[in-house]
């Protein structure tokens, strides 16, 4: 239903403001006439205009307000036609009117307080008597009834911004997009870092047995150094090598642990690029992937590196253009080599929606072409990129296609990523 | 003149080796007759009776030095296995029991230094127990190891003759008790009969099986 009204531009407006004033306005009309029943056709009236021209709802709610005084009216049953106005406002109204016609619904609420505590006119006949109120009565039910107009008026509003919020957000498309999104980028994460922590533990493995063989060289040279000192240099030159490669098994260690962050459930793979491209075609990117050459198994850790870099060349295509932009993505098995190309057509699009001054989309000139050769495009994401295209003997190169986008382009040699059990191709 | 303990030392990084070999061969007692880096094929050069002790680490070429020594008692045997001592990087509790619990005459790890290894080669060759009774009923407590009814064990104790199930009465009774003292107190050697008629190693491993067979706490 919440599609249906967000869909339809005036009808969900007419049909609610009909069923107001068919209901409330006879109910007015067959208990004060007329006038009543003219009060509610304006409240009804305020209902027509909640996400267009919301003024208009402010200005005949206040319009309502002021006739019931002024028409000494009692209390007309349209007034609940202010709760559904603060309901729809909250729900519907853009800002700035969501909260002006919160504010008109409030005076509404006072006004229908100050009638039905100050109008000296007012007639309660209708009810079977005169209700004579002292001058401290009046104040008391003006207080209570305005507190009661505001709570239940402000309830009212609060009350349609939550549900608009959750029919429309919580556990909606969008929400749904935001978590696969985070789910795939924890994914990776989480992939990295056993992967990450799988190599400290071996290096660790590696560190204790140098370092025990340390130890024992030292105690064994120590032994026999009382019996053999040509024995007792041999142990030592075994404890300096030894030393000396626990410090390199330490080097690495350290610089794994410095690395950043990083992997050991199921990685993603190359596999997971077209749930990738749904996911960033559904999240506004619209992506596409081809193939070329002869398929080799790639190594896991490779595999995980070159998705990676996929994935966040996507995100920055994501980030840095407007709606509308589309990416390309190129992966090639080479013959002697691996190749990805990320393009997008980011820079085309601005251009196109950015008009000159003979309302012709702005034309690109030699400085832009300049620009492109000399421009280094660089950045923390790039870096990252390009260390993990290293990290596998390979190299990334970003660069700004004039007039068009940019293009991420990340090569490796074979031997670097083809996984070991491999012998095809 | 008494004669020579002969070791066999296996550990899958030479350098350790050279190390312990020279610890080793520094006590007169102490002759190394074999050496390797742990393959599956040295099971056959270690079981053929010449060797009196086997060092081997932990970590070895053919994988873990419990799993190794496991492999030799289903080759040659569990009552003629060679005794064993067990060598690691650190004391661990976990890898001390279940050593222990197969068989493992003595474990040392590389932070109690030169002199404990050499003692507990000694140790294993005379058969001495690598825990007191008090020990390894902290061990297992402390490391809780699952039940598993071994069905050979409990069918072999309910056919043991009176004397030998009066010493075992003896140690059922004091484990139930828990008492330090009494723990501290008890002969694992008062075990040899019961170790000599159950297909057990060490005493050790004697204590630690009934125990998880449920036969020590009666459960």
């Amino acid at each position: 239903m919440i599609r249906w009204i967000q869909r339809k531009n005036w009808i969900p407006e007419i049909l609610l403001a009909t069923f107001v004033f068919v209901v409330f306005g006879a109910l007015d009309f067959a208990t004060q006439g007329l006038l009543a029943l003219l009060c509610s056709l304006v409240m009804s009236a305020s209902l027509l205009f909640i996400r267009r021209f919301s003024f208009l709802t402010s200005a005949l709610v206040l319009i309502f307000s002021t006739m019931q005084v002024s028409f000494s009216l009692l209390p007309v049953f349209a007034l609940i036609g202010l709760l559904l106005v603060a309901f729809a406002t909250g729900s519907f109204s853009q800002k700035p009117w969501r909260e002006v016609n919160y504010v008109a619904s409030v005076f509404g609420g006072l006004a229908f307080a100050a009638d039905l505590a100050f109008n000296p006119t007012l007639d309660l006949a209708i009810f079977g008597g005169t209700i004579e109120l002292t001058e401290a009565g009046r104040a008391l039910t003006f207080v209570i009834f305005g507190l009661l107009a505001i709570s239940m008026i402000t309830l009212m509003w609060i009350f349609g911004q939550l549900l608009i919020s959750r029919l429309l957000t919580v556990g909606s498309d969008i929400d749904r997009l935001a978590y696969e999104k985070q789910q795939l980028a924890l994914s990776i994460q989480l992939a990295e870092q056993s992967k990450r922590f799988e190599i400290a533990g071996e290096i660790n493995e590696s560190v204790v047995q140098r370092i025990s063989s340390v130890i024992t060289n030292a105690e064994g040279g120590l032994y026999a150094a009382k019996a053999s000192p040509e024995a007792a240099v041999r142990a030592l030159e075994k404890t300096l090598s030894s030393a000396k490669y626990a410090h390199a098994d330490l080097r690495r260690l350290f610089d794994m642990i410095n690395l950043g962050e990083m992997v050991s459930s199921a990685p993603p793979s190359l596999e997971d690029l077209d749930s990738l491209t749904i996911a960033m075609r559904e999240t506004g990117l619209d992506v596409s992937v081809s193939y070329f050459g002869a398929r080799f198994a790639l190594d896991q850790s490779a595999e995980l590196a070159i998705y990676r870099i996929i994935f966040e060349a996507l995100l920055n295509a994501k980030r840095h253009n407007p709606k509308g932009t589309k990416a390309t993505i190129e992966i090639s098995w080479l013959e002697n080599g691996f190749q990805v190309l990320v393009k997008d057509n980011g820079v085309e699009v601005e251009r196109k929606s950015a008009l000159g001054a003979n309302g012709m989309p702005l034309p690109y000139d030699v400085e832009d072409d300049i620009d492109s050769l000399l421009e280094k495009v660089t950045g923390p994401g790039i870096t990252a990129m390009r260390e993990r295209a290293e990290s596998f003997g390979g190299s990334l190169e970003v660069q700004r296609a004039v007039g068009v986008g940019f293009t991420v382009s990340a090569t490796f040699p074979v031997e670097a990523i083809r996984a070991a059990q491999d012998t095809s191709a | 003149m008494k004669q020579l303990v002969r070791v066999a030392l296996l550990d899958s990084d030479s350098d350790v080796r050279f190390g312990r070999k020279m610890i080793i061969s520094s006590n007169p007692k102490f002759e190394i007759v074999f050496e390797s880096d742990g393959l599956s094929e040295d099971l056959v050069a270690v079981a053929d009776g010449l060797i009196d002790v086997l060092v081997i680490n932990q970590r070895l070429a053919s994988g873990a030095g419990v799993s190794f020594y496991q492999s030799l008692r289903s080759l040659v045997g569990i009552k003629q296995a060679t005794a064993c001592v067990l060598t690691s990087a650190f004391d661990q509790p976990t890898l001390l029991l279940a050593a222990l619990e197969e068989g493992v005459s003595q474990v040392v790890s590389l932070e109690q230094g030169p002199e404990a290894l050499m003692n507990a080669i000694a140790a294993a060759k005379t058969g001495d127990q690598a825990l007191s009774l008090g020990e390894l009923y902290s061990l297992v407590l402390a490391e809780t190891p699952s039940r598993e009814l071994n069905q050979d064990l409990l069918r072999l104790v309910g056919d043991l003759p009176q004397k030998l199930e009066s010493n075992l009465r003896r140690l059922q009774s004091v484990w139930k008790k828990g008492d330090a003292a009494e723990l501290e107190n008890f002969e694992l050697k008062s075990l040899t009969g019961l170790v000599d008629k159950l297909p057990v190693k060490t005493a050790s491993e004697l204590v630690i099986r009934l125990q998880r067979s449920g036969l020590l706490d009666g459960e």
